[in-house]
């Protein structure tokens, strides 16, 4: 396949509101979670206070939407440049998203229930397509555009579309991204599950005890040719068949989706220089992915988990990940994995525990989801 | 490479019954919602077990779960505000596809997305990325459910399978790309209890698909964009 360019890149989550605030914070080893009681009594990785959507979008207007609006920001300009080079007709939008605006029917739903007028449109708030359309317009965009919608792992799987978008001729550039903001209703769903994490969530911990939920958005523009420090090497897709909400626990589904992203991208495991792995925090998800991860890199390959530090983004969670290690393969450095240490002893992987200098060619992140969708994304410098 | 051919489909609406969704174990069924059941459905009447195993899936829905997310939003206001666990996680878009996969021992490629009027337009588009990467057919699934109270606009569902390949085969049907199109014809008037449907134009498309049915030069597959260009396909006949 062709390794198509990330000619712009951005990232908007509780690290920061842009790409260089959030992965300086990274490297740091701060971290964006917080105890907040605005959503519910426990730990978030909330964004900093959004703002309202300009006017000629306020019919939009929605947390999910001005997320999206805030990481967008950080590549208009060279989408800008993108549509005067390739038409506007030839830039495609594509964007995992798992909640959409729930948020916005979930705070109108009682005023839906007792028939009082309330300002609640279904396909201007709640419909996923009101990301789309957000982004369309900012970005002045023409070309098609929807979302995937495959729970946490529809911003990884986003890029794999937009490959094919890219290779079909369908397309001259894609803009591809993830956006998700936090919601009472997968709060309590993953709390009933019995998924979440009193504290700040622990991946790849001994004593971890589930995930934080954060919430967030990032884009990255992919380009049929252009000059760029990473590129899109290859994408890996699979499907667990195994349970709607627990991984297949010997990983299989998850080594098939690596596999398959290092076949694409004509590569040997011993040629990633490190992995973001998907790493929620949960006992079983983290167990089943360092099974798969042990299998495929052994020792060799560092492992660093950011959700201790952004939270689990959900369907943003792919994107949010693959330009992370765009960034860290820019910067020759990768974070730590807040909250890992100790380590489960049980697990025969590298896992990164502080920030680490390193020197690599490519980077490969993975996702996992529910309906056990699976995604592993390789990136690589240019 | 800009056709893909129709070589088997299978158009479920209410008035045939509840879907019996023989595809899904009893047991699996019963946990299912409509949509999962529907999907199930039309699957299982276009292709058989051994079929589906060749295919890509491409599930495009522009509610998705909407019921069961209804449900749960009428739990958090009741009682002590718990939700279910099992109806939490059959609330994503790709639940339909995940049952699926589950029944039927699917591993390949499988996705669902969601694009509002335009989720025809994206099913069609990944159904040709898919083909031109290699997949040797793709299974093109589209279903929304009725919309429930107290959200609006109502609407009834339906459910609509596709086995495309880029190879015409005896009685397969050609439907070629025509891309953006300015001053595209209008559609056929669908049933009024689906004109609030997004996938309204998939209804069309089965109609313009059924035994006897005149070729189609230009079919919409979503409504004009601000500039009064849609995305359309022509639905020629093959011996």
């Amino acid at each position: 396949m062709a390794r198509y360019p990330i000619t712009a890149l951005s990232l908007s989550n509780a690290l920061g509101d842009d790409a260089g605030a959030v992965i300086e914070a990274l490297l740091a080893g701060r971290s964006g979670l917080s105890d907040r009681t605005a959503f519910a009594p426990r730990w978030v990785g909330a964004c900093s206070e959004l703002d309202p959507l300009p006017a000629a979008l306020a019919d939009r207007d929605t947390r999910q939407t001005r997320i999206a609006a805030r990481a967008f920001a950080g590549i208009a300009p060279a989408v800008a440049r993108a549509t005067t080079r390739w038409g506007a007709s030839r830039v495609a939008v594509i964007i995992g998203t798992s909640t959409g605006g729930i948020g916005a029917t979930e705070a109108a739903f009682e005023s839906l229930l007792g028939g009082t007028k309330v300002d609640f449109d279904l396909r201007r708030h709640h419909a996923m397509q009101a990301t789309v359309e957000v982004v369309r317009q900012l970005a002045g965009a023409r070309g098609p555009g929807w979302c995937i919608s495959t729970a946490c792992s529809s911003s990884a799987k986003a890029f794999g579309s937009a490959q094919r978008l890219l290779d079909a001729d369908l397309a001259d550039a894609v803009i591809v991204g993830g956006v998700d903001s936090l919601c009472e209703l997968t709060l309590r769903g993953f709390a009933a599950l019995e998924l979440v994490a009193p504290g700040p969530c622990r991946p790849f911990a001994h004593a971890r005890e589930g995930i934080t939920i954060g919430e967030g958005g990032a884009f990255a523009l992919l380009e049929r040719r252009g000059d760029a420090a990473v590129r899109l090497c290859g994408v890996g897709e699979s499907v667990d068949a195994y349970h709607m909400s627990s991984p297949q626990p010997d990983g299989s589904g998850a080594a098939a989706a690596m596999t398959a992203a290092l076949q694409a991208a004509g590569l040997e495991p011993a040629q990633i220089g490190f992995v973001n792995a998907h790493g929620t925090g949960t006992a079983a998800g983290d167990a089943a992915e360092a099974l798969a991860l042990a299998q495929l890199f052994g020792r060799n390959t560092p492992v660093v988990a950011t959700k201790g530090a952004t939270g689990h983004l959900l369907g943003a969670a792919g994107a949010t990940e693959v330009i992370l290690c765009a960034l860290s393969l820019e910067r020759g450095r990768v974070p730590g994995s807040l909250g890992a240490t100790p380590i489960d002893p049980s697990f025969a992987i590298d896992v990164v525990e502080s920030p680490r200098a390193i020197e690599c060619d490519h980077a490969l992140s993975s996702s996992f989801a529910f309906g056990g969708s699976n995604a592993a994304v390789v990136v690589g410098v240019a | 490479m800009s056709t893909l051919y129709v070589q088997a489909w299978s158009l479920w609406t209410a008035e045939q019954g509840p879907p019996r969704a023989e595809l899904l174990p009893p047991a699996q069924r019963r946990r299912c919602s409509l949509l999962s059941r529907m999907v199930a459905e039309v699957v299982g009447a276009t292709v058989d077990a051994a079929a589906l195993a060749r295919h890509a899936i491409v599930c495009g829905t522009g509610y998705g779960e909407i019921a069961t997310t209804v449900e749960l939003l009428a739990m958090m206001r009741e009682g002590d505000g718990l939700l279910s666990p099992i109806r939490f996680a059959g609330s994503v878009h790709n639940a339909p596809a995940g049952q699926l996969a589950i029944a039927a021992g699917h591993r390949g490629r499988s996705t669902t997305v969601s694009a509002g009027a335009h989720t025809v337009v994206a099913v069609w588009l990944e159904a040709m990325g898919l083909l031109a990467a290699g997949s040797d057919a793709v299974l093109a699934v589209l279903a929304d459910e009725p919309m429930p109270a107290p959200l609006q606009p109502r609407h009834d569902g339906f459910a609509l399978a596709l086995s495309l390949s880029r190879q015409a085969t005896a009685g397969s049907v050609g439907v070629r790309w025509l891309g953006s199109r300015r001053d595209a014809p209008a559609a056929a008037r669908v049933p009024a209890a689906l004109q609030a449907n997004p996938l309204q134009s998939a209804w069309s498309l089965a109609q313009a698909l059924a035994p006897g049915a005149a070729p189609q030069p230009c079919l919409r597959l979503e409504p004009d964009d601000e500039r009064g260009h849609a995305h359309c396909v022509a639905v020629e006949r093959h011996a």
